[in-house]
């Protein structure tokens, strides 16, 4: 959290379908009720 | 004169005005004296429910052998953004939460086979997943996760001559393992 209420976050995830994959790399924002 | 001794008058008042409001501010310490309170800023709580977006990169490998009735593989990069909802609860310095990421991608690619080629793309992949993570810091979460994954892969065919021949749209269901800070 930098701010009330607000995070940052980055992530890695891998997907598996069987014969096919998918991975990301991704970075984003949060708002906290 | 008058007016000299009226002027130094209201000098010495004004002056001792003002000592009794410093005296009435700043009291001297004596029996019963209590310092203010130091109250430290509140730590941030992770318990709640949260919604938010996302940008990133992405690659793929694709393989749609049956769609096109040989083998068929492409390996796409590009960029995926979405959104996201989740909800965390804390215990201490443990946080554990669910989450739903829906991205959609430019993931594209164009693969040539023995009977013509074909342009493949990845849509939108979803992920369900649950979290566990660890504060390092009252407001950093080191964190992994897993669940459920689905993507949606379009495939269109073509033969050498260029003409149209085939599509499909497939969605496939799977797994999903990662892990990041916030």
């Amino acid at each position: 959290m930098f701010a009330p209420h607000w995070s940052v976050f980055a992530e890695y995830n891998f997907m598996g379908f069987g014969t096919s994959n998918i991975q990301d790399l991704t970075a984003g924002v949060n708002y906290r009720f | 004169m008058r007016k000299s001794l009226a002027l130094c008058a209201a000098t010495i008042a004004l002056a001792a005005g003002h000592a009794f409001a410093a005296d009435l501010r700043f009291p001297p310490p004596g029996p019963g004296y209590l310092p203010p309170a130091f109250l430290p800023p509140a730590l941030p709580n992770w318990s709640g429910c949260y919604a938010g977006a996302n940008l990133g990169g992405a690659w793929a490998k694709i393989d749609e052998g049956n769609t096109v009735g040989g083998t068929l593989t492409a390996n796409p990069a590009g960029v995926a953004g979405g959104g996201q909802v989740g909800c965390d609860i804390q215990f201490d310095q443990w946080v554990f939460g669910i989450r739903d990421m829906f991205d959609g991608t430019n993931l594209r690619s164009s693969t040539s086979f023995s009977a013509g080629s074909a342009n493949t793309r990845t849509n939108w992949f979803d992920t369900l997943t649950a979290r566990e993570g660890f504060l390092f810091q009252p407001n950093v979460l080191i964190y992994a996760q897993g669940g459920a994954a689905w993507t949606n892969t379009s495939v269109i065919v073509f033969n050498f001559a260029g003409t149209q021949i085939g599509q499909s749209s497939t969605n496939n269901n799977g797994w999903t393992l990662g892990g990041g800070g916030e």
